[in-house]
């Protein structure tokens, strides 16, 4: 499904040199991580399973799937939600953006493939790529 | 006037009087000389009649008003309700019925062929020419509606609303006839539809107790949850519920938030001493939260039962058959999942009991049986489990019949089924395709059935034990849980991570693990645990093993949940749940594990 991020506030993290972002309707919460329960014979960017409003939450983190350097700590989460599945991802820190700051940009060389992005944003200093987050989640379940 | 908010009303109690008539008919029929019966069923289709002529059904007006004509030639003593006459009234619910799931499906009641021949049937009769009937036998009352028909439980429907008629008939009338002494104005008699005046009658039932409140449900402040009746739709996962218990539960979320904010304002010099208080509150609240939400999944299996003795009675008629049903212990509760679950399993129980159980009548009275045969459904509570039991009292299972058609079948071979053990006798049972009845029938005997019925009850937990005595008959025990997902677990301790195993499989509990035993760590993607640490025995398919771990917390009943998509499939996992704390635990599949560290 194609967002319109010109239409939404961002929920926005930096991943390696850019900036991700989330559309604030898929965005269910902004949280700081307990340790998350690791689960076996997973891949490395699975950091575990965390529970949110009695509900298991899988914690990937997007770096490592990426192929970037990992991070080591999480200070900050986002559990987003699409149909039947949500799914919390790990930051060092996030930004509050408005979309409608932004200017399009090209999309440029990314950690990301370019399928899991929607459009990129020149807003302020930060180039945010708007996540499509079903292609994205649809490519994670493909990996696991 | 607008009737239309008194539609689900009709509905709940039109299914009810259905409901009670049809076991009253079957009383009948066995009974033919109880009066009372005749009676109770003349005023429960009088009311049917006049709310549905007050609602402006007329088809169903017209089919009971006939209906009562007969019975009243019935109670006359003009005609006997024999088998023929029963038939016929339980054709007439069924079409009843049929159109009482249109109204509920706001589809318009219309009148159809069956309609027309049953009511011309009636009349027939009535006036002393019985016609053929519309079938040679009823259709069994649906345990199992259509897709479109959500009727199995709708006779509850009465409890969404706020307040209900006490559906208890009056006591059998001791006139005649209701409509020569009843004070009741039956609009529909002069044929004048929807246009009944004055107070809101059309549902009184004349003579009837006077209408009664259903209870209060539990308000907050209760301190222990009454069950609540609900409502539920076949092949659908909504679950409906009073507004009374829905106003209690957010009654007691806002008694649990008022504490919460009471937490948050308390000075911090005096958190010591007002805190506990406030959090033993808070825990109490959450139980009884909890309470709550598990008690409005519980049903009474009459809700599954009450129809049996029609289904008894119609497959007998069916096979040539006779039988009776004994109901025990359905005041029971139990998840509403298991109780829709078990409906296709215990209709096939029936069949195969009246089929392959129960000999026919001309055999059981050469062989010095009652010749009714009798079915007993027993539900009764052990520990944890409700055991819903079946046995009827026929020839039992031709076990060596069945083990040499296994054989041929290849599913046993020769020395194996010289072998057969008593327990075995379930397994084999419950071959898809297996059967020991060389005939088959439109009811039983295609091999079919008991291997769904094992299925379905393994699918929410269940398991199926099965007795059979030769000569004297067979019980089929199904062992429900009462809380489907509620399972027990051992939890135990790995660098720190708790995981679970399924206790089924847990023999023992090693306080020290032998140096032979699996580290559980490796397994699990985890350091290799202390040496010294204890052990737990787990029973495999290849036998017994000990794995190691850091700490055996002990046994838990948890309430499993699935993996979450994303982890759907991992290997190893047979679910995850919560541990006290809040904190997820994974529960393992130990033999998945081992056969995958075996492969590597």
């Amino acid at each position: 499904m194609q967002q319109d991020p010109s239409a939404h506030a961002l929920v926005a993290a930096p991943l390696g040199r850019e900036w991700v972002g989330f559309s604030d309707d898929v965005v269910m919460e902004v949280f700081a991580p307990a340790r998350p329960v690791r689960v076996p014979r997973t891949p490395s960017w699975v950091r575990g399973v965390v529970q949110r409003e009695g509900r298991m939450v899988t914690l990937v983190d997007l770096a490592t799937f990426c192929g970037l350097p990992p991070v080591d700590v999480f200070d900050v989460c986002v559990r987003v939600s699409v149909p039947d599945i949500e799914i919390a991802f790990g930051f060092e820190r996030v930004a509050y953006l408005d979309a409608l700051d932004g200017m399009p940009v090209p999309i440029v060389e990314l950690p990301l493939d370019a399928d899991w992005v929607d459009e990129s944003l020149q807003i302020g200093p930060r180039t945010v790529h708007c996540i499509d987050l079903h292609s994205l989640i649809s490519t994670l379940r493909e990996e696991v | 006037m607008d009737l239309s908010k008194y539609l689900r009303l009709y509905v709940s109690e039109t299914q009810e009087n259905l409901d009670r008539v049809a076991v009253i008919l079957l009383n009948l029929e066995r009974q033919p000389d109880q009066m009372d019966h005749v009676g109770t069923v003349l005023r429960l289709f009088h009311s049917m009649k006049g709310m549905s002529g007050t609602m402006g059904y007329r088809p169903i007006y017209d089919l009971t008003h006939v209906i009562e004509d007969l019975l009243e030639v019935v109670a006359e003593g003009r005609l006997k309700p024999n088998s023929e006459v029963i038939d016929l009234m339980l054709q007439a619910i069924d079409r009843i019925n049929r159109w009482v799931a249109d109204v509920a499906a706001n589809r318009p009641v219309v009148n159809d062929v069956i309609g027309e021949a049953l009511v011309a049937q009636f009349i027939a009769y009535r006036e002393g020419n019985s016609a053929p009937p519309i079938t040679s036998v009823p259709q069994a009352a649906p345990m199992v509606p259509d897709d479109d028909d959500d009727m199995l439980f709708t006779g509850d429907l009465d409890l969404l609303d706020s307040e209900s008629l006490d559906l208890e008939p009056a006591p059998a009338p001791k006139v005649r006839s209701p409509r020569d002494t009843l004070p009741y104005e039956d609009a529909s008699e002069s044929g004048d539809f929807g246009s009944v005046s004055g107070s809101l009658m059309p549902f009184d039932i004349p003579n009837s107790t006077p209408p009664a409140l259903i209870p209060a449900p539990m308000m907050s402040g209760s301190t222990t949850p009454k069950p609540h009746k609900v409502v539920t739709n076949m092949r659908t996962q909504t679950l409906r519920v009073r507004t009374e218990w829905l106003d209690a539960v957010i009654d007691r979320v806002g008694g649990l938030r008022a504490v919460m904010e009471q937490i948050l304002t308390i000075d911090s010099s005096a958190l010591a001493e007002e805190a506990p208080p406030l959090l033993e509150s808070l825990s109490r609240g959450l139980e009884l939260l909890n309470d709550d939400a598990v008690a409005v999944r519980m049903v009474p299996l009459t809700l599954l039962t009450k129809r049996l003795p029609r289904v008894v009675r119609d497959l007998c008629r069916e096979a040539g058959k006779r039988a009776s049903i004994e109901i025990r212990g359905d005041h029971e509760r139990l998840d509403r999942a298991v109780v829709e679950a078990i409906d296709i399993p215990l209709t096939h129980l029936l069949r195969n009991a009246v089929d392959h159980g129960l000999e026919d009548p001309q055999r059981r009275r050469d062989i010095g049986k009652d010749v009714e045969g009798q079915l007993i459904l027993v539900c009764r509570q052990e520990r944890e489990h409700l055991v819903v039991e079946l046995t009827d009292d026929g020839k039992g299972i031709d076990t060596i019949t069945l083990a040499q058609r296994a054989v041929g079948m290849g599913l046993l071979t020769k020395d194996e089924a010289a072998h057969l053990r008593e327990t075995d006798l379930t397994a084999l049972v419950c071959l898809p395709g297996l059967s020991s009845k060389s005939e088959v029938t439109t009811l039983a005997g295609r091999g079919i059935g008991m291997d769904v019925v094992a299925e379905t009850v393994a699918s929410f937990g269940g398991t199926l034990q099965l007795e059979t005595r030769p000569g004297l008959g067979t019980t089929v025990r199904l062992l429900l849980p009462r809380t489907p997902g509620v399972t027990e677990v051992m939890v135990v301790d790995v660098a720190d991570q708790l995981f679970a195993l399924l206790a089924e499989t847990v023999v023992e509990r090693l306080p020290q693990a032998p140096a032979s035993a699996i580290e559980l760590g490796p397994l699990v993607d985890f350091p290799p645990t202390d040496k010294t640490g204890p052990g737990v025995r787990i029973n495999t398919s290849s036998g017994d093993c000990v794995l190691r771990v850091d700490r055996v917390v002990g046994r838990q009943q948890v309430v499993l949940k699935p993996l979450d998509p994303l982890l759907a499939r991992v290997e190893g996992l047979s679910g995850m749940t919560l541990d006290l704390f809040g904190e997820p635990v994974l529960v393992l599949d130990i033999e998945r594990l081992l056969a995958l560290e075996a492969a590597q």
